[in-house]
């Protein structure tokens, strides 16, 4: 039994990533927890700030927001939907209302559970962003669990793919995969390797195969030449009913600035799930 | 179903690491793998014993290198014979490369290591934990079971929690890699070395996360510094105890200053530690 966690706006609701995250719970006999974000503007109550070095007290609370009533309204509806798909299904659920900085809640969160769920176009600014959008990013990097980015589409799982370059982030995705959900031991595992030009197979292939051969009853290694974005990019769309295990993200800021990381590209159009674990 | 990853000096056979190895491998599924350390800088001789009146006598060399490698053939038949006798599934690796770089390219492809304390990979005697310790707990990429040189029988699980979030990693890893016996009993242990409690919310969601992974634990908060704390306690316990606990992950440099809590009590206790780092 794990603790999953997904991040819900408390504003709209995503029936598509609630089914997807109950089905995950189902799987895998887990309590399933509701984080309902809200990003405040204002403090329930009268509290001092500190404003240019000089305190001064905030009277404005958010009960003096307008619509502040109607949103209370619709998060609690939302609450209530999500409680009851949990409940329809047999899953022991819980929920909380984060009202803080959003990304920030969630992190604190991720460091007691064993993986969190979000949607790719969760956001939390004024302006329309593309998916994967800031709030996604940041969660992607600072998360302390593994991440699962919802599908778009019905998820039905039927084969794992597992892109994978030798390295130790991509072994740690893996690795913390199956301890997750050893229920996908019985699927097809696709071991993906792109590789730029022709090279002598890497010295960790025998290392590897040991390992998968105690996880995976049925691995099996794909190798294409090409650059590895785009390709990987490529194989994983023409695929249906799969789930992706990537680690990427674990690389540095500074090189993600002239490197787009694969997973931030395979999020921007991602309709299957995407396993992310990042250190 | 676990890949483990059992490291042994072929000059200085660890029963100890073989028995706990083998108790954690006892299941069908399990695979061991023994790697045994060669570096060709290592061997059982000193130099100056090679030397007589003429010089390095040729035949003296070839007779000590003889019986070095007779040593490790039959390091690694005791090793087969005990995995055979004990019906788990095992491979065998003799690496003369670089000690300690091959066993880290292991652990990137294994799910738990295990060794003995006493691992010095030098004939010199140091005191625990050797140089060779240190770098591969500040490098591993899987857990660690660092084992003392006398096999005791497991009676109870202890695990370390300082609020941080590599202490909930290694909680987490031992959680998904350990097969526990359901009889023994478990115990969070929490030091809390300032005034400040634990943050309020960081303590429901310990005991949320406590209540789905360890059911039956039991949870004790000690005041004062945590290093004594901490010792004192294990050394109070009359049962055989494993202790669990996240290390190693400050860099290098402040470890100069400050040792980290894995090396404390490697040199004061001979209890089993689990030790796991996230990065």
């Amino acid at each position: 039994m794990i603790k999953i966690l997904v991040a819900l706006d408390c504003r709209v609701i995503n029936l598509r990533t609630i089914d997807f995250a109950c089905f995950m719970a189902r799987l895998t006999h887990s309590k399933l927890i509701g984080i309902f974000l809200e990003e405040r503007e204002f403090e329930k109550t009268p509290t001092r700030k500190i404003v240019l070095g000089q305190p001064y007290i905030e009277t404005i609370v958010a009960s003096d927001i307008p619509g502040n009533e109607a949103r209370q309204k619709t998060m609690l509806e939302n609450i209530h939907v999500f409680k009851d798909a949990c409940e329809n299904r047999g899953i022991p659920t819980g929920s909380r209302v984060a009202d803080g900085i959003p990304a920030t809640e969630i992190v604190r969160e991720t460091r007691f559970a064993d993986v969190l769920i979000v949607d790719a176009t969760t956001s939390f600014s004024n302006k329309p962003e593309a998916s994967p959008t800031d709030f996604v990013k940041e969660i992607l990097t600072r998360s302390e669990c593994p991440v699962i980015i919802a599908p778009e589409s019905d998820g039905i799982i039927g084969e794992i793919i597992f892109p994978c370059d030798y390295s130790r982030s991509a072994a740690t995705a893996i690795k913390h995969f199956s301890y997750l959900f050893p229920e996908f031991g019985n699927k097809k595992l696709t071991v993906l390797e792109v590789k730029k030009e022709e090279t002598k197979p890497d010295a960790d292939v025998g290392r590897l195969n040991e390992w998968l051969a105690v996880h995976y009853q049925n691995a099996v290694y794909v190798s294409l030449k090409g650059d590895p974005t785009d390709e990987i990019f490529a194989y994983l769309l023409k695929r249906d009913n799969i789930m992706a295990v990537m680690g990427s993200y674990g690389r540095s800021s500074l090189s993600r600035l002239f490197r787009p990381s694969h997973a931030e590209l395979v999020t921007k159009t991602m309709t299957r799930p995407l396993f992310i674990s990042h250190d | 179903m676990k890949k483990i990853v059992a490291a042994f000096d072929g000059l200085k056979f660890s029963n100890s690491t073989m028995e706990y190895a083998s108790l954690l491998a006892k299941k069908e599924s399990d695979h061991l793998v023994g790697v045994f350390l060669e570096d060709f800088t290592y061997h059982s001789y000193k130099i100056y014993e090679l030397v007589d009146k003429e010089g390095i006598s040729p035949e003296k060399l070839k007779s000590y290198e003889e019986k070095d490698a007779e040593t490790r053939a039959n390091a690694v038949k005791t090793f087969q014979t005990a995995c055979r006798n004990k019906k788990i599934d095992f491979s065998v690796r003799e690496d003369a490369n670089i000690a300690i770089r091959e066993l880290l390219r292991e652990t990137i492809y294994c799910d738990l290591l295990v060794i003995d304390a006493h691992e010095t990979l030098t004939h010199y005697n140091e005191p625990a934990p050797s140089r060779f310790m240190r770098d591969l707990l500040s490098e591993t990429q899987s857990p660690v079971l660092v084992v003392p040189s006398e096999f005791k029988p497991i009676e109870k699980y202890i695990l370390l929690y300082d609020g941080g979030p590599t202490s909930v990693y290694a909680i987490k890893m031992f959680d998904y890699l350990f097969s526990r016996q359901k009889d023994i009993q478990i115990e969070l242990l929490h030091v809390r070395e300032d005034e400040q409690p634990l943050l309020e919310t960081d303590k429901k969601l310990i005991k949320e996360f406590l209540k789905l992974h360890f059911p039956e634990s039991k949870f004790t908060v000690l005041k004062g510094p945590a290093e004594s704390g901490i010792i004192s306690h294990l050394k109070k316990q009359k049962e055989n105890a494993l202790v669990v606990l996240g290390a190693y992950r400050r860099g290098t440099v402040s470890r100069w200053f400050r040792e980290s809590m894995a090396d404390t009590l490697l040199q004061n206790l001979n209890l089993p530690l689990f030790i796991a780092h996230n990065k």
